[in-house]
């Protein structure tokens, strides 16, 4: 058995009394062991509480702004009239400011609003298995389910063009931007039922990742029968 | 050296389950005192709040999930990883000075404090290098360790769900990816 699995099994507490006995006579005199069971011990600790340490390390800045401040103890100074006019002003704009900068931070990105994608519907074509799963998981915007799942049926099915396109999206959506990109590329002109929704979404990807240059570049190369067209142009006005 | 739990142990719990209204008392406690140290040591607001939050991140990946006894007040230790974290960046600003102040500093604390500093600082850097090489694990390698580690589901549905053939052939997987993520580890870790 190799120390791995000896390893899992001591810490499961799936050893035997005597297995368990042995084992620890080993770790004693044993240091490359005992220093392979710490490890061990900590890559379950960070299985354990990865998700919870992630969120930890997101909610102590949050907490964090409000103990530490620049202005401590600050004085209170009566100002002239002009000058609290002056800040007054100041302030009003400020809050102006702010307002439009909360409704722009609490509208969609300019991605998430031309991010529309037709329901997958791949049951249509499976003979034998169930692949509805798929189909649930990218229509409630699972994408990283649906990911997994297309990646099962695509290699079942390679020929399946449709769900290669989707694939692509599902790799754009959860941030695999390249190979994305290598999906939506791999469309011919030939398949005219594909090509023109893999060359917006190749534009799309580029939006994702923040680089307007290619996205313009790609808008600008769709087919000028794209029905994308439209959109293409409004996009490209707001860039 | 004192035996008995100090009461800072129930602030230790709260950081553990991310209870917000404690760890809001362990800021309004101990936040003070070392933005004051850091200010007077060349640092600015900024660095004494990102100080404060790395090190209840160490304090976190020391005690959480592990039985564990505070015999210590919460502060001193935090305020120990903050200045052993500080003189760490200053010597990497300025390396001789900040070897010398390090060099003052580490005579003049307690060394029960030091060493839990140390100690929380050090499993600090296995978190984090343990976090950044899973990351290079495959997938399916993150997904099924993840999985397992839970325990919400049986290994056999586990097993169904990734679509493995049965449970030991999941393990066999397991052990693999675990091998992998292990050498990955010792390939990237580095203690100092």
């Amino acid at each position: 058995m190799e120390n791995s699995e000896r390893l899992d099994k001591y810490l499961r507490g799936a050893m035997d009394a005597e297995e368990k006995a042995g084992f620890e006579a080993q770790l004693a005199k044993d240091a490359e062991l005992a220093k392979a069971l710490e490890l061990q011990r900590d890559m379950e600790l960070f299985l354990r509480r990865n998700t919870q340490r992630e969120a930890l390390k997101k909610q102590l800045p949050a907490i964090g702004k409000d103990y530490f401040q620049t202005a401590q103890g600050a004085k209170v100074i009566t100002m002239p009239r002009q000058r609290r006019l002056f800040l007054a002003a100041a302030s009003l704009a400020a809050a102006i400011a702010l307002f439009f900068m909360v409704r722009w931070a609490l509208s969609p990105s300019l991605f998430e609003s031309y991010a529309q994608y037709p329901p997958l519907a791949l049951t249509e074509k499976s003979a034998g298995a169930d692949w509805s799963q798929a189909e649930t998981a990218f229509n409630s915007n699972n994408y990283a389910e649906a990911e997994r799942l297309l990646t099962q049926y695509t290699a079942e099915y390679p020929s399946d063009r449709q769900a290669a396109l989707y694939l692509g999206i599902c790799n754009m959506e959860t941030g695999k931007i390249e190979e994305a990109q290598t999906a939506f590329r791999n469309f011919t002109p030939e398949e005219t039922d594909f090509k023109d929704f893999a060359d917006w979404y190749l534009a799309l990807s580029y939006l994702k990742a923040g680089d307007k240059t290619g996205c313009r570049q790609a808008l600008q190369q769709l087919s000028p029968n794209s029905p994308f067209q439209q959109k293409a142009t409004d996009l490209l006005q707001k860039l | 050296m004192p035996t008995e739990t100090h009461p800072d142990q129930q602030y230790i719990t709260a950081l553990c389950s991310g209870n917000e209204v404690l760890i809001r008392e362990i800021y309004a406690k101990y936040a003070r005192s070392v933005q004051i140290w850091v200010t007077q040591n060349n640092g600015e607001v900024a660095d004494a709040q990102d100080l404060f939050q790395d090190a209840l991140m160490a304090v976190y990946d020391r005690y959480c999930g592990r039985e564990f006894v505070l015999t210590s007040s919460l502060g001193a230790l935090l305020l120990s990883i903050c200045r052993r974290k500080w003189f760490d960046r200053l010597a990497q600003k300025t390396r001789e000075e900040g070897v010398r102040k390090w060099e003052e500093n580490r005579y003049n604390e307690e060394d029960s404090e030091w060493e839990a500093a140390e100690a929380s600082i050090l499993q600090q850097k296995r978190q984090e290098c343990l976090s950044q090489v899973f990351l290079l694990l495959s997938e399916q390698c993150q997904k099924m360790l993840t999985m397992v580690a839970a325990g919400a589901h049986s290994v056999e549905q586990i097993a169904a769900e990734l679509g493995f053939a049965n449970a030991n052939a999941l393990y066999q997987s397991k052990h693999r990816c675990t091998a992998r993520w292990r050498q990955l580890f010792n390939e990237h870790f580095k203690e100092n």
